[in-house]
């Protein structure tokens, strides 16, 4: 949906009888309006733009039909401009697609999308019983008002009989919900029927099964690829292969029967599929396909920004990844924050104790009882921080580098001048700098020296500290949703900033390296971490706790 | 016999439980593109009641009392006065109940609304429609404006509008609604905005990716055919 611009104002008469209020939808065939007549009912007015004629005729059949689930189509109109509009029942709420982005990101509790489901098969199968396909089934044509699903936009409808197979010539659909046939110009009432498959996929998981960059890549996958049904509750797979079948034919004929077939799987009743056919052979790209308009912008509702569900569809394994939206509850946070504290304590202990790491901030190599405590304590608190500091930042879905970085950068400059304090009380030094590293590229932040003494000073730590806290991704260390508990690559990534920093800032650089690794080390290991094949039924979990 | 016009202009004269006199002035709808419509309420004690009277400043279409509760504005604070039964996060409310961000309010047997005050830099609130009980028109929410009402895309403003680039902020004064934006570019009714400008009387705001306007909470003027330039 987009508010763009539209071509009437709030207050204006274009239509006689009818005030428009303001825009709702522009977009597709058109733009909506929201206007009242002037005994005071309320109606959504279509103004059509394009196509007017397949809509207008498409509207025409759809006319006088009745059905609960169906947004009622009043009248069809023309304007003093021969401009037609078509007057319809306004339906207030959210859009399915709306209630997705809004409140199930990652897909909706299975009773909540069972019963969007039976409201579209009710609408639906009243359609193809009329001889009618909708062709244009979507999220944002679907509404739930006084707790009945209502399906909007039937203005893509048309007669279809058995003779009439094929004869469709153009069609603009939305390609994420588009049935493969539709790319040879097929439209039989199957299509609703895969539309509605991909429409219960996205209501149980958050995205859409076949996703892509392009709109010829998303055909392709819609062609070749079969759905990975694993994310979906094991029950339920066969029902979803079965409607989500290449083959029309062997598509489950209608959302009635896809219905039954559900509400079987959920009753623990074993459904007989047909086998799934061979994948057919790839298209060439969508705009040479015939009978079949598409464009760019279809992919990205609004082109430059898409919306952030779809971020999701763009790259779907990022929806069981550090960038996931998640509903962690404030209870769940604070405790995985406490228990990766606690780690902290254990992890940090081992390492000071083992004399390789420690000795890296003793020019004699035999670390002390109290170099070890001293470098210790300012590891754990770095951990502790980084620990606490990203926690709040978790499945939000959205990753502001500028903000968390300077965030981060805050944070670290606290833990600089704490470590500091530290080393000040219990009178422990670093390592002298090495004669190589007397000559840092910065010696000193405006009339504050890095150095004195031959060692770091108070500004030094917090520049040091500071810095290396800022330029890593350190949330992604402490997500639980990372790809892997310790990544090797992460530490060795880690221990090279800090050996720059080091040179850069004139820090030693073996504690430089020992820090920066030990805080790595320290981090990735504390960290709560959830297996991936875990993930999915944690993503259930939260969002059923946050509903 | 006054026109229609005349009739209009005169403020809409309502009585609430206190005794005061509310008027049209207390009330406006905001219509946003793309968005929704809410009613836009500046009095510190807000009446809800059914349809059956015309006393209450938010009127639904539910079974409700006349007076059903009273929602009072006090340092930024809000209270419910229930004058019929009522609940509050699930606890009966004899005759006061606190209401804090995120409070459910649930009214008689069937209306449910949920209660939020988005913004710690702005005592308005804000009441959403939980159930599907809504005043005649089908509203998206009202606003209880103290000062300023944020329209636009953060989890702060009293008005979300996910597809704008910033927020545009509704200024409460001297009976005026005066709007102004930081950094978004607007025009009203074509013209630049420099600062703030007062759009009372239905001034059509447009910015990149957004419309709206405010009307007083009456039957609208007779519009004009015309497309927009």
């Amino acid at each position: 949906m987009t508010s763009g611009k539209f071509t009437f104002a709030p207050g204006t008469k274009p239509l006689t009888g009818f005030t428009i209020k303001r825009g709702i939808q522009r977009g597709g065939f058109g733009e909506v309006y929201y206007a009242l007549s002037d005994g005071g009912k309320e109606v959504a007015l279509k103004l059509l733009h394009s196509h007017v004629e397949i809509e207008r005729r498409g509207t025409e059949l759809c006319l006088n039909l009745k059905h609960q689930n169906l947004v009622s189509i009043i009248d069809i109109r023309q304007d003093e401009d021969d401009d037609t509009w078509i007057v319809m029942e306004y339906v207030s709420g959210k859009t399915l697609d709306r209630i997705l982005t809004d409140d199930f990101p990652n897909g909706m509790p299975v009773d909540d999308a069972r019963s969007w489901l039976a409201g579209l098969a009710a609408g639906v199968d009243y359609l193809h019983d009329k001889g009618i396909v909708h062709r244009d089934l979507k999220p944002q044509n679907l509404y739930r008002e006084h707790g009945q699903v209502k399906i909007g936009d039937i203005g893509l409808s048309k007669i279809i009989t058995p003779s009439q197979r094929g004869a469709q010539t153009e069609s603009i659909g939305t390609i994420y919900y588009m049935a493969p046939e539709i790319s040879r110009g097929e439209y039989g009432p199957e299509i609703d029927v895969y539309s509605s498959a991909v429409i219960l996929y996205e209501l149980l998981t958050g995205y859409v099964p076949f996703a892509g960059e392009t709109t010829a890549e998303i055909l392709n996958r819609h062609l070749t690829d079969q759905p990975d049904l694993n994310p979906l509750p094991p029950r339920l797979r066969p029902v979803l292969q079965h409607a989500l079948a290449k083959d029309a034919a062997q598509r489950t004929p209608s959302l009635g029967e896809f219905l039954a077939e559900f509400d079987a799987a959920l009753d623990g009743q074993t459904i007989n599929i047909p086998t799934a056919p061979a994948p057919q052979p790839a298209p060439q790209p969508a705009p040479t396909l015939p009978g079949l308009v598409v464009s760019e912008q279809q992919v990205h509702s609004r082109p430059g920004k898409p919306p952030r569900r779809r971020t999701q569809v763009y790259f779907p394994a990022d929806h069981l990844g550090p960038l996931a939206h998640r509903n962690i509850p404030l209870s769940q946070r604070g405790l995985e924050a406490s228990a990766g504290m606690a780690a902290a304590i254990l992890f940090t202990a081992l390492l000071a104790a083992s004399g390789q790491w420690t000795g890296l901030f003793n020019d004699s190599h035999s670390a002390t009882p109290l170099t070890a405590v001293a470098y210790g304590l300012t590891t754990l608190l770095a951990a502790w921080a980084l620990l606490v500091g990203t926690k709040a930042w978790e499945g939000t879905g959205r990753e502001s580098l500028s903000w968390r970085r300077l965030s981060l950068l805050l944070l670290g400059g606290g833990v600089g001048a704490t470590g500091w304090w530290l080393h000040q009380v219990l009178l422990v030094d670093l390592p002298p700098l090495a004669a190589s590293q007397t000559a840092g590229l910065v010696d000193s932040i405006g009339s504050m020296e890095l150095v004195q003494n031959n060692q770091p000073t108070l500004t030094g730590y917090v520049m040091f500290f500071g810095l290396l806290f800022g330029i890593r991704r350190w949330w992604w260390h402490t997500d639980g949703f990372r790809p892997k508990r310790l990544r090797v690559l992460s530490l060795l990534l880690t221990t090279s900033v800090s050996a720059l920093l080091g040179l850069v800032l004139q820090f030693p650089l073996s504690a430089a390296i020992g820090w920066g690794l030990g805080i790595a080390i320290v981090v990735q290991l504390s960290a709560p971490w959830i297996a991936p094949e875990l993930r999915q039924a944690r993503l259930q979990e939260e969002g059923a706790t946050h509903a | 016999m006054p026109s229609l016009t005349e009739t209009r202009e005169m403020p809409a004269r309502r009585t609430n439980p206190n005794g005061s006199l509310s008027t049209n002035h207390d009330r406006s709808l905001l219509w946003i593109d793309a968005v929704g419509g809410f009613l836009l309420v500046t009095r510190p004690a807000v009446t809800i009641g059914g349809p059956t009277g015309a006393d209450s400043d938010i009127q639904l279409l539910a079974s409700l009392s006349r007076t059903h509760a009273t929602i009072h504005r006090d340092n930024g604070h809000y209270r419910l006065q229930a004058h019929a039964p009522t609940r509050v996060n699930r606890q009966d409310v004899d005759d006061w109940a606190e209401l804090s961000d995120g409070a459910e309010i649930s009214l008689g047997r069937s209306v449910q609304l949920d209660f939020h005050q988005p913004s710690v830099l702005s005592a308005s609130a804000r009441l959403g429609f939980q159930s599907d009980h809504r005043p005649a028109q089908s509203l998206d929410g009202v606003v209880l404006v103290a000062d300023t009402c944020l329209l636009g895309p953060g989890r702060d403003c009293h008005v979300n509008c996910p597809e704008w680039d910033d927020s545009v902020i509704l200024i409460r004064r001297d009976r005026q609604w005066l709007v102004r934006s930081p950094r978004l570019n607007l025009e009203i009714n074509g013209e630049p905005l420099r600062g703030e400008a007062d759009v009372s009387n239905g001034q059509i705001v447009t910015g990149p990716e957004l419309r709206f306007h405010i009307e007083p909470n009456t039957p609208a003027d007779t519009p004009q055919r015309g497309r927009q330039t």
